[in-house]
């Protein structure tokens, strides 16, 4: 193998794949160049607008500053996967209607975001969203939408909850 | 998931890359371009086919420099290849020789500077007015350079196979870029073809300014014979893509025993840059706006384009009117404490159309009232401002306070139509006819044809539901045909206000005719319908246009309710109440996520950085955080939409940003009881009238 390339082994969407890069590529180049998933898209290029956000080993990261070498059996998330894998059909459901986000450029890094959030906290509150929202910069200035879409999700959930329990 | 023209890459593409300027002023004398590679393509100025100054609205600069260099980032050579970083290494390779100039900035016009447009408007007698004056109050305001803040940079991918060219590109006036393209490479308009893909919220920084980075990837593809990708990264685009232009506003009010206003004299300076248009629109809408929504019965306007060596200019939401009301705005709230008036009570006994006979005016506007004391009622202003004012009474100084600072400012603005129609004409003269075309099609589906483009602003989705609701069909059966040239035809340029004005009433003339057609042909059944810029104008004839229209104007009163940090000076917004009246509303869920959102735009655009136009300073700030607010810094935002269903669909999307960084201003100035003049309002700022 020459020098500048090394090789790489990672889960990517729950599926084994193995790539050939120079140890310094973005993991955001990997993603939409290697892999077409042109769904993680490139704001700022500094880490700071969440638009590049993805799912590595559970946590979020701006794909722009995670370099290739630090890939090597991981498990990447994208939006593609938390979009169409079954896993994740339960959290979807809480996801604001994507005309909330208006141009749609941050709506990755946001769904993202609030996959993080739900995977581990169901029902958040709107300080909890705001939060977990911090890392994502939206021009059209959507916010409020977005999480007034996930509190009316969670307040569903709620309350279907306590009709089952009322049931029983 | 949308496509946007970073997620658009032909196979065979070649990358571009612009090599620019690093100097900002000085004649060439030499440009040397390294020997190329095979595969690789350069394009310098003498290499443009057709006109080498890319002409639209008024506006005309250089594709590419050529003998000399007039702002920091002037794209001089372009190129293309397979392989970016080859490409950045022929960049760094490129040999400028430059003969240095100093640039011209005019900094407090103190400097040396060339004037360029002037626009004077004037009724009444002021120097008479002036002479009789009881006190005289002036006042000066700054309005910063700002950042267009896009989250996708300026792009355009472009194809030509030797007889046509195809153009991918993030732009608000498809129609408006094929003409320039086809001006710059000599091409007849059939055989260019321009695809808008959809953008990012781009607060009209992608009327003009896109046509540049078009022409630059069709030279580019017209060269090489092969598609070429050109999108400018996040440090190129912020550093050297068309900004807000700077305005320097003077104010001098001649006010009578009681404190009424008799005459007001304003001198506007609008920062140009270095191409700055022949008539450009936002001096003319900073003229016309200069003394606000308020009556006065003598008045003189001047407002000058200054040329300097600062990147061209580009359209920002609300541009000229925005700098204009937020001097007029902040001049008053001196105004009314002269008077000792609160500001809803100045504001509501000054409204033009109030009051005593004046020169050119309007009748009665009871929108306007509405709107004000709607504002005043929902945010519990003047219980507020009262109990602001008095702590500010007792206060000594601000620095040794020790508990939060607050205040609460309000303002008034209404956005104009006349800058549609204006901005229509000014175009080109063969563009005066905007047009709309349906499709009904079998199973009851709807087409619409249309180049008003999605970006951000719901266009699309307000066109949707308004087909749905005209011709009760279920939404989810109309779709938006993607703008193409060759399949859409002219509406105009996009923007929220057109889209409402001009494209609603095209859509329902569009239903009704198809609902006439329905009953006597079979799908597919197409209508189309269009309206001429004279059309348009036509009510409007012998009226003066000196002031902003009447029924046709969308009024917002605003209140911004902040806090400061005494140690600090770090401002927080708490709440933002805005009352909008805009006429019949299309959508209004629709209507009220976009003045949310462009209302946290305009907050951002009040507090955070703004752009000083050199590498040193504003590579520090390339940052997005300082440019608009995050999930966490959202404040209370209320908005209220005064509907009246009989009035006609007007544009809205400016309101916030001519409503908030007054409202913003005059909420800091009572909580710190100094008199900030300028926006973007930092702590540093405060720290300097703290100062002086």
């Amino acid at each position: 193998m020459p020098g500048n390339v090394i090789k790489l082994r990672f889960t990517l969407n729950e599926k084994q794949v193995l790539l050939q890069c120079h140890p310094g590529t973005r993991l955001l180049d990997i993603l939409r160049h290697d892999f077409g998933l042109k769904g993680t898209r490139e704001g700022c290029s500094q880490g700071e607008c969440g638009a590049c956000l993805v799912l590595m080993n559970g946590l979020s990261v701006n794909s722009c500053l995670i370099p290739a070498f630090a890939l090597t059996d991981s498990e990447i998330l994208t939006i593609e996967g938390i979009l169409s894998l079954k896993s994740f059909t339960d959290i979807r459901k809480s996801f604001a209607d994507i005309q909330t986000y208006r141009c749609g450029f941050c709506s990755s890094g946001m769904q993202v975001a609030l996959a993080e959030l739900l995977l581990t906290n169901r029902e958040p509150n709107a300080e909890e969203i705001r939060r977990a929202l911090s890392g994502n910069l939206c021009a059209c200035g959507s916010y409020n939408g977005v999480v007034e879409a996930v509190l009316q999700s969670s307040s569903r959930k709620r309350r279907y909850g306590r009709r089952r329990s009322e049931r029983s | 998931m949308q496509t946007f023209i970073h997620d658009i890459s032909p196979k065979r593409a070649l990358r571009g890359i612009v090599y620019r300027s690093p100097f900002r002023k000085g004649k060439i004398t030499g440009l040397r371009v390294p020997a190329l590679p095979k595969g690789y393509a350069c394009v310098q100025a003498r290499d443009i086919p057709g006109k080498s100054n890319l002409s639209c609205a008024g506006y005309s600069l250089p594709i590419l420099g050529k003998s000399e260099v007039h702002y920091l980032g002037e794209p001089l050579i372009l190129f293309c290849g397979p392989d970016p970083e080859v490409l950045a290494e022929i960049c760094a390779s490129v040999e400028l020789k430059l003969k240095e100039e100093s640039p011209v900035e005019y900094k407090d016009l103190s400097g040396p500077y060339r004037e360029g447009q002037i626009i004077n408007v004037a009724h009444g007698d002021v120097d008479l007015a002036f002479s009789l004056a009881d006190q005289i109050v002036e006042g000066e305001y700054r309005i910063a350079r700002q950042e267009h803040f896009y989250p996708d940079t300026q792009g355009t991918v472009a194809d030509w196979d030797g007889k046509n060219l195809s153009l991918y590109a993030a732009t608000q006036d498809p129609f408006g870029l094929r003409s320039a393209i086809c001006r710059c490479l000599d091409l007849a308009p059939r055989k260019v073809r321009v695809v808008a893909v959809p953008m990012g919220n781009s607060m009209e920084g992608k009327l003009l300014s896109s046509f540049l980075v078009a022409a630059q990837a069709s030279l580019l593809a017209y060269t090489a014979a092969k598609p070429v990708v050109l999108i400018y990264n996040r440090e190129e685009d912020l550093l050297f893509s068309p900004k807000s232009p700077e305005f320097l506003i003077r104010q001098q009010t001649a006010l009578d025993r009681e404190g009424g206003a008799m005459a007001v004299r304003v001198q506007i300076f609008m920062d140009g840059g270095c191409y700055p248009p022949k008539d450009c629109e936002a001096l003319r809408q900073s003229v016309h706006s200069a003394w606000g929504a308020y009556r006065v019965p003598n008045m003189e306007v001047t407002g000058r384009t200054l040329v300097t060596d600062f990147p061209p200019i580009g359209s920002f939401r609300a541009s000229g009117r925005a700098q204009a009301i937020f001097a007029a705005e902040l001049h008053s709230s001196r105004l009314e404490e002269i008077a000792h008036l609160d500001p809803y009570t100045w504001k509501k006994e000054n409204l033009v159309g109030t009051g005593r006979k004046e020169g050119p005016n309007r009748g009665l506007r009871p929108m306007a009232l509405a709107v004000l004391e709607e504002v005043t009622r929902i945010s519990d202003f003047t219980r507020k401002y009262s109990a602001y004012s008095a702590v500010k009474k007792r206060r000594k100084t601000i620095d040794q306070s020790a508990y939060l600072l607050r205040g609460i400012g309000m303002s008034l603005a209404s956005q104009d139509a006349e800058g549609i129609w204006e901005c229509l004409h000014s175009i080109e003269e063969t563009r005066n006819t905007c047009t709309l075309k349906l499709v009904l099609e079998r199973g009851k589906r709807v087409r619409i044809f249309t180049s008003f483009v999605d970006c951000g602003m719901g266009i699309h989705a307000l066109f949707i539901h308004r087909v749905a609701l005209l011709l009760d069909l279920d939404p989810s059966k109309i779709s938006v045909q993607p703008v193409d040239t060759q399949e859409v035809p002219d509406t105009g340029q996009t923007t929220l206000a057109r889209a409402v004005a001009v494209g609603l009433p095209l859509l329902e003339q569009c239903c009704q005719s198809l609902q006439k057609k329905r009953k006597i042909a079979t799908a597919p059944i197409e209508v189309r319908r269009s309206v001429s810029l004279d059309e348009l104008r036509a009510p409007r004839r012998g009226k003066d246009k000196s002031r902003d229209g009447g029924a046709e104007s969308a009024w917002a009163a605003t209140v911004v309710e902040v806090e400061l940090d005494p140690v600090s000076f770090q401002s927080i917004c708490r709440s933002v109440w805005l009352v909008v009246e805009a006429g019949t509303i299309a959508h209004q869920k629709t209507t009220l996520q976009i003045l949310e959102g462009e209302t946290l735009r305009a907050l951002g655009s009040s507090q955070l950085q703004e752009y000083r136009g050199t590498i040193s300073d504003d590579r520090k700030r390339c940052s997005n955080t300082d440019l608009i607010p995050g999930a966490e810094q959202v404040p209370e935002i209320q908005v209220l939409l005064l509907e009246t269903q009989e009035g006609p669909m007007k544009g809205y999307e400016q309101l916030p940003h001519l409503g908030v960084p007054p409202a913003y201003a005059a909420a800091v100035s009572q909580a710190t009881g100094l008199y900030v003049d300028q926006v973007p309002i930092t702590a540093e700022v405060i720290q300097q009238c703290l100062e002086m």
